[in-house]
């Protein structure tokens, strides 16, 4: 598929009230000041779990941002696929209300409309009270960005 | 020997509710409802600018982001002296009534439905609807390649669990309906929100957003097919769970609670906030006496923290005096979540309770014919019998609107003024309530449907609504303990505001590293 026929969609998810929690939510305020192709749509996707569902389904490419706790130092970049860390599913980790976003991932599969997804995460160094990311996060955004037009350029 | 068994459900990486029940001979002896996350919005609010409150708190949830905005909007209307036009007053309760259909089809097909159902059932699925087979098919397939994501992992099915294929199979296809019909419901928010979630049109006095034709127009053809589906099938699949398959649990009264209701009214008909003149009755219902509705009154809304992280001397205060000071290293504490009492008892808050409070003739006779109210079943019929009334209703509203005329009555922010905004949200009754002192935000506090019903007990040791509920509950099965997730479910809780972080068990990710 052509590049500019495939509707990627860039997703950033998180709680911009707990610091660095937002940093994939920030992450989109850095992307928006790229000139990016046409066919890429940023989505503020906050905490949204099930609702994300419908946006999710729209798209040919998924990339998510958000912040992922792998134990490494501050500002440590991952790149996975949501079906590499099944360990998150495997429990009774259903909250008792609200669908979490791979669970939506797994509902859009069952629909047969889920776009291939891939995941960037960015190790948080605090997550406490506040809207503003720690120094050492805010300074990892342009790399983030970098990363993420990577992603576009080879979908 | 009692033991103690734990669910402790999570989302990402915090956990928001836990449940800790003893259980004696198969039944829970002791239970406690543990709300894992400080919330704090009422301390961001401090010395903002009151016309803020309604973005930030609406902020609380994704779920009810609308409820939240409500509330805080209502608090300023009274705080500011707005009355709100016509327009403004019906499109709040269109935005409202959205939510409410949203999150009433998520939470019986999505978020509880599954819990009643043996999925694996669907195998055996041998007849001839093409839409059904389709399912099985999938399902099938799933198991085959040994991924039954997203309807497991889940609790065993144990005896009250539905296990005919053609009624699991009939299930999963609605499941699968639901889905298109609460992204109506929430296009339908949108068209008056403008987006959904944390809508932005909602104002002190009013809304921002016109009720232009086209609107009118887009949000009524999408009503129309909610009401069709929310009678033919939501209501249907209800009534014959109810009354069917799942009658021996509510005879058996599996989590019947506390049987104080509480409802704050909601869908104002007359003069906006006035909770006397609502669709959905204001009342308050003491020990499950059904014959008598007490009027609500305000004065008797407290919260009571003997058993929560916060300071002993804030308790025991009306919301407008309420105080936010954590004490996390408190002993004898166990929740996040204050006790609010009514009157000095604990209230179930929620669709049961507001049926029960409104007392509409068709949901009376619901009542009167199944008996032994209530239950966690109950709390299910209750959801759905109230989101056909709440539909139906909103075509009428719809129709009232007038385009061209005023939607809000601007007024400026008060030098000082204090408000409350009663409201109810999807899962029950939700109060905001602001102090203002020089332009500003002194006081705010939120006290929020989740905090009535799953509230740790009380400075007289009175045990929380879900508490008592769990109190009694059978269960066979400690390593199972099905029966105590059906009940807090049926409550639809919600203690949002969650950190939501991706977080595997092992160090995985570290493989996928890029810098």
């Amino acid at each position: 598929m052509a590049t500019a026929d495939k509707k990627i969609l860039v997703l950033g998810v998180g709680n911009i009230l707990l610091k660095d929690e937002g940093v994939g939510v920030h992450s989109l305020k850095e992307l928006e000041s790229y000139n990016l192709p046409s066919n890429v749509r940023l989505h503020d996707g906050w905490v949204a779990g099930i609702d994300l569902l419908e946006v999710i389904q729209e798209a040919d490419k998924l990339i998510v941002i958000d912040a992922v706790d792998a134990q490494a130092e501050p500002g440590a970049i991952f790149r996975f696929a949501p079906h590499q860390v099944e360990t998150m599913v495997k429990k009774h980790n259903t909250s008792l209300h609200q669908i979490d976003l791979f669970e939506t991932l797994k509902i859009a599969k069952f629909l047969d409309k889920c776009p291939e997804t891939v995941v960037i995460g960015i190790q948080p160094k605090l997550i406490d009270w506040g809207l503003e990311l720690t120094p050492e996060i805010r300074a990892v955004l342009p790399r983030v960005a970098e990363i993420v037009c990577q992603e576009i350029e080879m979908s | 020997m009692a033991q103690k068994i734990v669910v402790d459900p999570i989302t990402r990486i915090e956990g928001h509710l836990a449940i800790e029940v003893e259980v004696e001979g198969g039944v829970v002896k002791d239970a406690k409802c543990k709300g894992t996350l400080f919330r704090g919005l009422e301390i961001i609010c401090q010395g903002k600018d009151p016309r803020d409150a309604a973005v930030l708190t609406s902020r609380s949830c994704g779920v009810c982001p609308a409820e939240h905005a409500h509330a805080s909007v209502q608090q300023l209307d009274m705080a500011f002296g707005a009355e709100v036009p016509d327009n403004g007053r019906i499109i709040r309760n269109l935005v409202a009534g959205s939510n409410f259909i949203a999150s009433h089809i998520l939470h019986f097909y999505h978020l509880t439905a599954l819990d009643y159902l043996d999925i694996m059932a669907i195998a055996q699925y041998n007849g001839a609807d093409p839409a059904l087979l389709k399912v099985r098919d999938k399902v099938v397939a799933l198991v085959k390649a040994g991924d039954t994501a997203p309807f497991t992992p889940r609790y065993n099915p144990d005896q009250f669990s539905v296990a005919d294929p053609t009624v699991v199979t009939t299930a999963v296809h609605h499941y699968i309906q639901a889905l298109e019909m609460r992204k109506k419901a929430q296009e339908m928010l949108a068209i008056f929100g403008g987006k959904m979630p944390h809508h932005v049109t909602y104002v002190a006095g009013g809304v921002t957003i016109q009720p232009t034709p086209d609107r009118i127009a887009a949000f009524r053809s999408r009503l129309l097919e909610l009401i069709d589906f929310i009678n033919n099938v939501y209501l249907k699949d209800v009534l014959y769970f109810g009354t069917g398959p799942l009658k021996p649990l509510h005879d058996m009264k599996v989590g019947a609670g506390c049987g104080n209701f509480l409802s704050y009214g909601n869908f104002d008909l007359g003069k906006s906030g006035d909770f006397n003149n609502r669709f959905l009755k204001a009342g308050a219902i003491f020990n499950g006496d059904l014959t008598k509705v007490n009027p609500l009154d305000p004065d008797k809304i407290h919260e009571e923290v003997k058993y929560s992280w916060y300071e002993n001397t804030t308790t025991g205060k009306h919301p407008y005096e309420g105080e936010t000071k954590p004490d996390a290293k408190k002993e004898g504490a166990y929740s996040w979540l204050k006790a609010p009492r009514y009157d000095g008892k604990p209230m179930e808050v929620g669709p049961l309770a507001r049926q029960l409070v409104t007392q509409e003739k068709g949901f009376m006779d619901l009542v009167n014919k199944l008996g032994a109210w209530p239950s966690a079943v109950a709390r299910h019929a209750a959801r759905a019998w109230e989101c056909k009334l709440i539909a139906e209703a909103m075509l009428k509203w719809v129709g009232e609107l007038k385009p061209g005329e005023p939607v809000c009555n601007e007024k400026p922010v008060p030098e000082k003024g204090r408000g409350m905004g009663l409201v109810e949200a999807a899962r029950g009754a939700l109060g905001h309530f602001g102090v203002i002192e020089n332009y500003k935000i002194r006081n705010y506090q939120m006290v929020v449907p989740t905090t009535w019903n799953c509230s740790p007990a009380d400075d007289e040791g009175v045990k929380g609504p879900v508490e008592q509920a769990l109190i009694g509950a059978p269960v066979p099965d400690p390593e199972n303990p099905i029966n105590l997730v059906r009940i807090v479910r049926s409550f639809d809780p919600c203690v949002a505001c969650a950190v939501h972080l991706i977080h595997p068990d092992t160090n995985e990710i570290k493989k996928f590293r890029v810098v």
